[in-house]
């Protein structure tokens, strides 16, 4: 069977008003997290970024020794973390920390401790993860 | 309204809000359509429409206008469905098959899809594909986009997207003729 132009329409379908409505509901949400955060639409500097990311990247790296080497539980690794990095972390990364929970726990599940070799995540896995959360300025490479 | 308007009222700090509502206005038809069609679901789309426009709006004083207004937005819808894609698959440890198996049942289940056999057909066997291969082939076939478009967008060379969309095709084809 052959494609031609007869299939280029899709099953999608979307709620009615939803075009109309879309702005204003953005624009509160907008308006939204502005107040709530005092400012929060305004990006953190660059500098300030990396350096969370960086540390974050240093906490997976230990953290994923402590658990293989099995002499620290992922509370007792997320202990470490002064309480500010980990609140700035989850922020711009909008992740909650019940995800960041589930992370760990997955983590811990992984049969023979090593989450590299596993392959389950790979190190450019969570170096992208950190980019993609944290940069914004999406000059990134992209592979076909 | 052309993008240098739009920008040069954003860049106004008395128009900005207005020059804002403007680019939503003129681009989120088409970037809903690009996000709906990778993530199939409504409500799913609706959520990444909306965190697209919050990094347009939080990135638009650092556009540099080395591309299009058009093409930074396309490519942070398109890193913003494929990070979905792709959290989805690592934080509920789903292999690729589980996902794009959720992603047909979606086809199936959810609201607001209401196609006839051969529109269903066709996205379920485009969930076949891997998902850069998926976005190709969306720019290509159902947007008419150009290589030099998709290019731009993708950071990708135009004779591997030709590449890309030709295998697509054909890995289609063969799926709509055998089932």
């Amino acid at each position: 069977m052959k494609l031609d132009d007869n299939h280029k329409k899709t099953p999608f379908r979307i709620p009615d008003q939803y075009f109309e409505e879309f702005p204003d509901r953005l624009g509160k949400r907008i308006r939204e997290e502005s107040g709530k955060g005092g400012g929060k639409l305004v990006s953190l500097p660059a500098f300030i970024k990396m350096g969370i990311a960086a540390s974050f990247l240093v906490l997976i790296t230990f953290g994923i020794f402590h658990l293989t080497s099995g002499d620290r539980s992922a509370d007792q690794m997320l202990a470490k973390i002064p309480t500010e990095s980990l609140l700035v972390y989850l922020e711009e990364s909008e992740m909650s920390f019940d995800e960041l929970m589930e992370t760990v726990d997955a983590e811990l599940i992984v049969p023979d401790g090593n989450l590299m070799e596993s392959g389950l995540i790979s190190d450019e896995e969570i170096e992208n993860e950190l980019i993609e959360d944290i940069i914004t300025d999406y000059e990134l490479e992209f592979e076909i | 309204m052309e993008d240098k308007e739009i920008l040069t009222k954003i860049r106004e700090k008395e128009y900005r809000e207005t020059g804002f509502s403007l680019l939503v206005k003129k681009y989120q038809q088409r970037i809903y359509w690009h996000i709906r069609k990778m993530v199939i679901d409504h409500d799913d789309a609706d959520d990444i429409l909306q965190e697209v426009f919050i990094k347009v709006w939080k990135g638009i004083d650092k556009f540099r206008e080395d591309s299009s207004l058009y093409t930074w937005i396309y490519r942070i819808a398109t890193h913003e469905s494929l990070n979905y894609l792709n959290r989805k698959r690592r934080r509920s440890m789903f292999s690729l098959d589980d996902v794009n198996q959720e992603l047909s049942r979606k086809l199936d289940q959810s609201s607001h899809i209401d196609g006839t056999e051969i529109q269903m057909k066709l996205q379920k066997a485009l969930l076949k594909l891997p998902d850069k291969q998926r976005l190709v082939f969306n720019m290509k076939y159902f947007d008419d986009m150009k290589y030099e478009e998709i290019s731009a967008i993708t950071d990708t060379s135009v004779g591997g997207l030709k590449a890309s969309y030709h295998h697509a095709v054909k890995k289609i084809e063969e799926y709509l003729t055998r089932d």
